[in-house]
This record gives C-alpha cells, sequence and structure tokens, in this order.
C-alpha cells in the first residue's frame, strides 16, 4: 500500500510540473472566423506549413483586436497556427534580448520604436528592405524609427505622442473656451480650478523624465544630437532646458499643481484624478484614452475628453516625445525560405490602411499610414484627428542604439531637481554626463 | 565508519549537482566576468563576434576611488538600512516573543496572527503597503487629512521615503525573529529563574542576566541571518519605492540591478562580488567575535 502511495504521490508531482511547463500564454479568445468591418480578406497563398511565434507588448483590451485581424489571416491560410503570447510591456526588450541570443526569439515581435535601432545594431532583426508593401504610405516619423544603416528593420505599427488631455467642463470653469495653448496661459486659468488642499488640479505632473521632455523642447533645448555616421553629441544640459526645468519649478508646481507628490504611484494618481474630475489637464498619450473614457468624468459624455497639442513653453516652441512600436521580424525566419514568405505576408496583412483603421476605431490607437487616415471610420472620428494635430508638433526622437537607457539617470537627476536637492543646472549636468559615461560612451562623437 | 562515508557523497551528490549549476557556476561566471567590460553591446549575439576584453581589476577600482558617484553613498545608505532594520527585528522580536512566552487566553491566536506577515508573499505586502503610503489616496493620507491639511507624499518626501520602506522590512521581518526568538526562549530552563527569585532577583535582573545571555547563541544567528538577508532584500526596496527619488533610497541590490538591465554586465557583476565579500567578510568577523564572547 505504502508503495502505491509514493507511486501515486511521484506520478501527481510529474503531472504538476508537466502541466506548469506546458501551459504557458494566457488563453487566447475564441477566433473570430471573419475579418473585422472593412478589412479586405487576405489572399496571397503560401507554402509554408506550421506555426509563427508572435510576442506581443499590448493590454489585453488591444491585444482582443490584434487577434481579430490574426484570425482573419489564419483563416485565409489553413495549415499555419500563429502562436499570439502576451508579453508585459516592462522588461520585455531584456526577455527579447535573451531570447535572440538564445535562439528562441519569436518570429514576430511588437518591439518599442526605441528598441528597434538596438535590437537592429545587435543583429537580431531581418532586413525587411524591399519586401514591404506601400513603404512609401508611411508616415516618415514612424517609418524613420525603423531605419538603421540604410536598411529597414520593421514596420510601424502604430505611434504615439503625448498631448495635452482636458477636461472640457473644467476648461470651462476656468474660463477657458478651448484647452490652453501656451504653459503660461494653463498656468493663469488654471488657478481658477485649483485647491491644492482639496486635490483638486488646474494641471497634474508626473516625476518621470519622459514627461519632462515637453519642458526642454519647450523652450528650445534638446536631448542629444546624432550625426551621420550615428554618433553622438549630448546636448541637454543648456541654459534652455534649464530655463523649462526652472520655469516648471517656480511655475507650475506649487500653482496649479501639487509642489510635492508622490513619484513611485503618479503615473496612477494622475489617471485617477482626471478620471474623477478633479483635474483640469494632464499630459497623456492616446494608449490611455479607451481607460479615460470609463472615468466618471467621461463615461457618459466622452466628448468632455478634450485633446490638444502640448502647450506652448517660449514663443512657439513645443514639443512632445513621439513613441510608437513597430512589427520586427527575427534574422534566423530567413533560414527557411517559405516561413519568410508566411510570416511577410501576415506583416503585411497586419500593416495594410484597412487594418490599421481597425486597430484605430477599436482602441483608439494611431495608425502609421497616410492613406489609413482617409479611410472614413478614421476620417470620422474626431479625437483621431485631434491627435494628429498633437502629432504634428511632436518630436522625432533619435533611434541611436541603447538611447532608451537615457531615461533613469534622466528620471533621477530630474526628481532629485524637483526635490530641491539639485539645481537646474547641477541636474542637467549630472544627467549629461551620465549619458556620456553609461549610455553613449561607445558612439560619442569627439 | 569510513568505509560508510561514500554513501554520504552519494547522497548529497544530486545537491551538489544542482546548486554547482544554480549557484557556484554562475558565482564563478560572475567573478570572471567583473574581471571584463563585458556589456550587452560587445557581448557577442549569433550574428556578430564578441569584442569584449579583460581589463583587469579597472571595475573594481572605478567603484572603489569613486568613479562611480553613486557607490558610495548607495553603500552607506544600505548600511544604514541594515542597522535600523536588524535592530528594529530583534527588539520588536524579543518583545513579543517574551509576550507570547506566557500563558494567556487566546495566545495561539495571537501566534498565528503575529505570523501572517511571514506567511503573506513579500512581493504582495509591498505593493499592499505602497497602496496605504500613496501620495494622493493611500490610507495614511486620508487619515492625516482628518486632523490637517497637509498630505505627506510618503514615499517622495524626506525623511519619509526612508522610513516607509524600514517599516515595510520590520513589518516583513518581526515574525522570523519572534519565532526564532520564542523557541530559545523556551529551551531556558526553568530551574534557572527558579533559582533567581529565590535568590531575589527582580524581574530585569533575572532578563539580563539569565533570559539574554541564554539567548546568545539564537540571538547571534538570528542577527546574522537578519543582516545578510536585509543587506540584500530586493523586493521592499523595488516594488515600494522603485529606489526611491532620484535613487535615494537604492540599495546595493537594486543598484545592481539597475546596471544589469542597462546591459552593463561586467560591472554588474563587479558590484554583486563588492556586496558578497562585504558580506562574507563581516560574517567572518562576526562569527570570531560572538564566538569568543
Amino acid at each position: 500500500m505504502q508503495r502505491m502511495t509514493q507511486l501515486a504521490t511521484a506520478l501527481g508531482a510529474l503531472a504538476i510540473v508537466v502541466g506548469a511547463c506546458g501551459g504557458g500564454a494566457s488563453p487566447t479568445p475564441a477566433p473570430a472566423t471573419t475579418a473585422p468591418e472593412g478589412t479586405p480578406a487576405p489572399t496571397e497563398a503560401v507554402a509554408y506549413q506550421g506555426e509563427i511565434t508572435f510576442w506581443n507588448t499590448m493590454r489585453d483590451f488591444e491585444l482582443v483586436e490584434v487577434q481579430k485581424l490574426v484570425d482573419a489571416w489564419t483563416a485565409e491560410h489553413p495549415g499555419i497556427t500563429v502562436k499570439m503570447d502576451p508579453v508585459p510591456f516592462d522588461g520585455a526588450d531584456v526577455k527579447y534580448d535573451q531570447a535572440a541570443t538564445g535562439k528562441t526569439a519569436p518570429d514576430i515581435f511588437r518591439a518599442d520604436i526605441g528598441w528597434t535601432p538596438t535590437f537592429a545594431d545587435a543583429g537580431y532583426l531581418l532586413d525587411l528592405t524591399g519586401k514591404i508593401d506601400n513603404v512609401d504610405d508611411f508616415l516618415n516619423t514612424p517609418l524613420a524609427t525603423n531605419k538603421w544603416n540604410g536598411k529597414l528593420y520593421g514596420v510601424p505599427q502604430v505611434t504615439d505622442a503625448l498631448g495635452l488631455q482636458c477636461n472640457g467642463k473644467l476648461l470651462a470653469a476656468a474660463g477657458l473656451s478651448a484647452p490652453p495653448t501656451t504653459w503660461a496661459q494653463l498656468v493663469e486659468k488654471g488657478k481658477a480650478v485649483t485647491d491644492l488642499a482639496a486635490q483638486k488640479y488646474g494641471f497634474y505632473m508626473r516625476g518621470d523624465s519622459y514627461w519632462a521632455q515637453p519642458f526642454i523642447w519647450g523652450w528650445g533645448g534638446t536631448l542629444f544630437e546624432v550625426d551621420d555616421q550615428g554618433l553622438v553629441t549630448v546636448t541637454v544640459d543648456s541654459p534652455e532646458s534649464e530655463k523649462g526645468f526652472n520655469y516648471l519649478k517656480d511655475s507650475i508646481l506649487g500653482t496649479v499643481a501639487p509642489a510635492s507628490w508622490d513619484f513611485a504611484s503618479d503615473y496612477d494618481n494622475m489617471n485617477a484624478g482626471f478620471k474623477g474630475g478633479t483635474t483640469m489637464c494632464i499630459l497623456q498619450g492616446p494608449w490611455q484614452v479607451a481607460d479615460l473614457l470609463t472615468g466618471d468624468a467621461f463615461k457618459d459624455d466622452p466628448n468632455n475628453l478634450v485633446i490638444a497639442p502640448v502647450p506652448d513653453g517660449e514663443a512657439g516652441l513645443t514639443g512632445s516625445p513621439v513613441g510608437g512600436h513597430n512589427y520586427v521580424v527575427y534574422a534566423l525566419v530567413a533560414d527557411d525560405s517559405a516561413k519568410e514568405a508566411a510570416v511577410l505576408s501576415l506583416l503585411n496583412y497586419l500593416s495594410t490602411a484597412e487594418s490599421q483603421a481597425a486597430l484605430a476605431s477599436s482602441v483608439g490607437l494611431l495608425p502609421t499610414r497616410t492613406s489609413a487616415y482617409e479611410i472614413d471610420s478614421v476620417k470620422s472620428d474626431p479625437k483621431i484627428a485631434d491627435w494628429r494635430a498633437v502629432l504634428a508638433k511632436a518630436t522625432n526622437r533619435s533611434g541611436v542604439p541603447g538611447a532608451s537607457n537615457i531615461y533613469k539617470p534622466f528620471t533621477d537627476n530630474y526628481q532629485l531637481f524637483l526635490k530641491g536637492d539639485k539645481t537646474a543646472a547641477q541636474a542637467l549636468a549630472d544627467m549629461a554626463t551620465a549619458w556620456e559615461t553609461t549610455v553613449f560612451q561607445d558612439r560619442l562623437a569627439k | 565508519m569510513r568505509s560508510r562515508a561514500w554513501v554520504a557523497w552519494v547522497f548529497m551528490l544530486p545537491t551538489l549537482l544542482v546548486m554547482a549549476v544554480i549557484v557556484f557556476v554562475p558565482l564563478a561566471q560572475s567573478v570572471a566576468f567583473s574581471f571584463t567590460d563585458l556589456t550587452n553591446r560587445n557581448q557577442g549575439t549569433i550574428f556578430k563576434p564578441p569584442s569584449w576584453q579583460f581589463v583587469g581589476l579597472e571595475n573594481y577600482t572605478n567603484i572603489l576611488t569613486g568613479g562611480d558617484p553613486n557607490f558610495y553613498p548607495t553603500l552607506i545608505w544600505t548600511v544604514i538600512w541594515t542597522v535600523v532594520n536588524v535592530f528594529f527585528h530583534f527588539t520588536l522580536g524579543l518583545i513579543l516573543a517574551l509576550t507570547l512566552n506566557q500563558r494567556f487566553r487566546g495566545r495561539t491566536t495571537y501566534r498565528l496572527l503575529l505570523m501572517l506577515p511571514w506567511a503573506v508573499p513579500a512581493y504582495i505586502t509591498a505593493i499592499s503597503w505602497r497602496f496605504l503610503f500613496n501620495g494622493e489616496y493611500g490610507l495614511f493620507n486620508a487619515v492625516l487629512g482628518l486632523v490637517s491639511d497637509q498630505r505627506i507624499a510618503w514615499l517622495s518626501e524626506f525623511p519619509w521615503y526612508y522610513v516607509a520602506p524600514i517599516i515595510v522590512n520590520v513589518w516583513l521581518g518581526v515574525p522570523f525573529m519572534m519565532v526564532a526568538l520564542l523557541g530559545g526562549l523556551q529551551s531556558i530552563p526553568a530551574e534557572l529563574y527558579e533559582a533567581a527569585q529565590v535568590d531575589g532577583a527582580s524581574r530585569t535582573q533575572r532578563f539580563w542576566n539569565i533570559t539574554l545571555p541564554q539567548l546568545s547563541s539564537v540571538s547571534s544567528t538570528v542577527i546574522l541571518l537578519g543582516i545578510i538577508w536585509t543587506f540584500n532584500i530586493f523586493v521592499v526596496i523595488y516594488l515600494v519605492t522603485g529606489g526611491g527619488p532620484g535613487g535615494r533610497t537604492d540599495i546595493l541590490v537594486t543598484y545592481t540591478y539597475q546596471a544589469f538591465t542597462r546591459g552593463d554586465y561586467s560591472m554588474a557583476a563587479a558590484y554583486a562580488v563588492v556586496v558578497f565579500v562585504l558580506l562574507i567578510s563581516f560574517s567572518a568577523v562576526y562569527r570570531r567575535f560572538t564566538r569568543e564572547a
């Protein structure tokens, strides 16, 4: 009897281990076999039979829409399964880096635009020059983030930029008929709706460097310059940047925004306050709009959410960081030409104007094709038109391998400046030094 | 007996093999890498040949001579963090153990409740406390709001960004100390106390002259464990303050993690070796000191 129990326990343990190893991604929703409204049926036949792996960093509600497109493609290509793994955005680049070195990288990966040049430089990505349909139809800035050393290494999926998002009712209470066009106007009018002790804010700032960038560009500063050879000159420690930083601290914080706030949780707090209707304006991207519209301030009246470009700092100067994501293909896919053809077919299908429009109308993500903006569902969406205006005033992020590492020392020094531990000049100088010694040390222009 | 020694080795072999793969080999590799300039840019991939080289003690001189301006402040805070935490772990653990050593109603319930912090996974604790400390919507500010107009940004304002993770870590660490000390207390023979009472010793005298000395071997062990664990506890700092405003609350392990995630593998390895050497030397000195006493 004892032997039987031991055997049963051993088998049970083995079953648990096998079950744990076998399970993987969260269950994907039941496939819809009809393509979403407006997308053409994918037509090209491909010889490949088997699996295509796809790591997607999108959030759940966005993934569902992409899954519909993928399902439409697989319905037309029997014998091919697309295994789409949801991967959390934070740390996905580290994960891909390790997988690519270990030859286990997925065939398609949704990479942030900041990661693409780094992966291209490391040799992980398949050269897509000449293999993408209608390349010229793509918007310049998102497409440029896929280029490295004269070759194309990815296809832009979505683009975004930080915009000024405001609560229409609070704007009216402050005496504004439209979102403020300059920071000075925001400060002056925002005071009417601000009561710091009661947690009513004209503006809510973040202690994160990504959000601090408009305060450098809006005063004429720049972060760094890249020359034709890919060599970098760090330019962030300039009098213009100092001016912008000081304006933020002296005029905005403590007047319309809290002077001191919880940095660790400020993203969630910012969203919560805005959704709750106690904050007039915030800087936020299109990725959050679907969530913001579920808040008390907007769920009954989506038009209460007003979107505008980032306000000007000094006369006519403004800037907003352009973000976005690209689809990239693992270089080793080229070893099997049939598989490569299949992957490219899927990629091209996902990147048609109609597919992008389907994503735009369902989850509000901005398409990267010019022709996508002409499709009715996109053209008639006022929010997307607003975001186009935001993008028109946005600043390109220079694509240098490793550039996404600037944000940690940037955030650290920026927070110390906000706390008063460092002056703006000191913080910017230390930031520049950190970039020169830990981020760009291999490619500094002399 | 000597002829049976090989049996012991056979039983130990699987564990040693697993430990070799999981602990010893990576440790040796880490030490080896700390003498190079390996980063994720020159490590070489299947598409690009590696281009890193040996640089000898360059990483260490960089760290120890202040070439990395954040190292010494982080080290100082890590030491302060460890000392303050272990002090509270031990004193609170001892007080609770002494209390639970008495007989009173509901003692078992209290023992179970006090084990709760230990039972809950550390990262859940960290995240929950982080929400309690939330500067806008957290419980502490809600309570504070009842008596004052001012809200405190617990995780971003001095000195609270130091105090908050300490509170969380003390909450996490006290049960372990309490249980260990309780065990130690229960192994003190009652005759010692009876004899002391007969001799007319007061409670305080009994505590200082019987309880503490009898607990010394347990205490020295748990304090050493507490020091090593607290020095290296990653979850609390990472999830509560994230390294704090501008890296102020980073301890050496979270700092090493940042070096690793930006791809500076050799520097991260060097930091790890420095931490290892520090802790090993401290343990050796500590052991010698407590053995003499």
